[in-house]
């Protein structure tokens, strides 16, 4: 008898539970992977720009030799120090661990064509296919970062 | 104060949200993804007749380095596609909880869940 009495407030107690539970859900949105960040969309930007520069400089004087590396060990020096500093930012917020690798990626490519241009020198007709190289790397860590701050609404975009 | 909340259309509404986040951003993913693909596969091609011309434009080495850049970017890429899955199914889920806040707000009138 007692328990058929229990019966309606034990339902009312976990029909309420199970609204809360609901509305807990239904106003909370998930993030699994970082968000949008101005600072390494800028910072992507300048290392294009400034890379795009450095091979068009090459291309023109028709390619370059070891002797040449000395004038460009700045541009190496700058690539790294941006780098790195992008890097660090990227590795500080939570769940953005691809767009880090993805720098991390950069950053050998740009190791490699150091010793590259420093042991060999960069002929001309490598410049189409290193900028080749370089455009997909940024255009992966631009098309990336910009998915991230498209509502869902919309969906990702290149 | 009534509670209409019909589950099954909630439900429906909740499924048909999220599949279409779902496709639009898997179908974001393959066209970035092929577009990627169909150049890395031009380019190894274009590093291949420079090296094997003759006389060859580039030396093997040269050739070889130029193949590790293609590599490397390519990594990128398919984190970057890796990415774009993770954001298609981030939107779907949040695409089902904001019909399902709507779907709650209406149903329990002058009640608001805030977080």
């Amino acid at each position: 008898m007692k328990l058929q009495r229990f019966r309606p407030i034990a339902f009312a107690i976990l029909s309420l539970h199970f609204v809360l539970a609901i509305g807990f859900l239904g106003c909370a949105s998930i993030q699994m992977i970082g968000q949008y960040d101005q600072k390494i969309d800028d910072g992507i930007t300048n290392l294009q720009k400034a890379t795009a520069d450095f091979f068009t400089t090459i291309e023109r004087q028709g390619g370059s030799k070891p002797e040449d590396y000395k004038t460009h060990a700045k541009f190496y020096d700058n690539t790294k120090v941006a780098l790195s500093g992008l890097i660090v930012r990227a590795n500080a917020v939570s769940l953005n661990k691809l767009t880090a690798k993805e720098l991390d990626n950069l950053s050998k490519q740009y190791q490699a064509l150091e010793m590259q241009d420093q042991k060999f020198g960069i002929k001309q007709a490598e410049i189409p296919q290193l900028e080749s190289a370089y455009n997909r790397a940024f255009t992966a860590l631009f098309t990336l970062e910009v998915a991230k701050k498209v509502p869902s609404s919309q969906g990702a975009s290149k | 104060m009534t509670f209409n909340f019909d589950i099954s259309k909630v439900v429906s509404d909740m499924v048909n949200a999220s599949s279409g986040a779902l496709v639009n951003g898997g179908q974001q993913a393959t066209e970035y993804a092929t577009h990627e693909y169909e150049s890395f596969i031009s380019d190894i091609e274009h590093v291949q007749t420079m090296a094997t011309a003759n006389p060859p434009i580039i030396t093997e080495e040269e050739a070889q380095f130029l193949v590790n850049q293609h590599k490397n970017s390519m990594q990128s890429v398919l984190l970057t596609v890796e990415g774009l899955g993770i954001i298609a199914v981030q939107n779907a889920i949040n695409a089902a909880l904001a019909v399902l806040n709507a779907a709650l707000s209406t149903a329990v009138q002058g009640l608001k869940f805030a977080l």
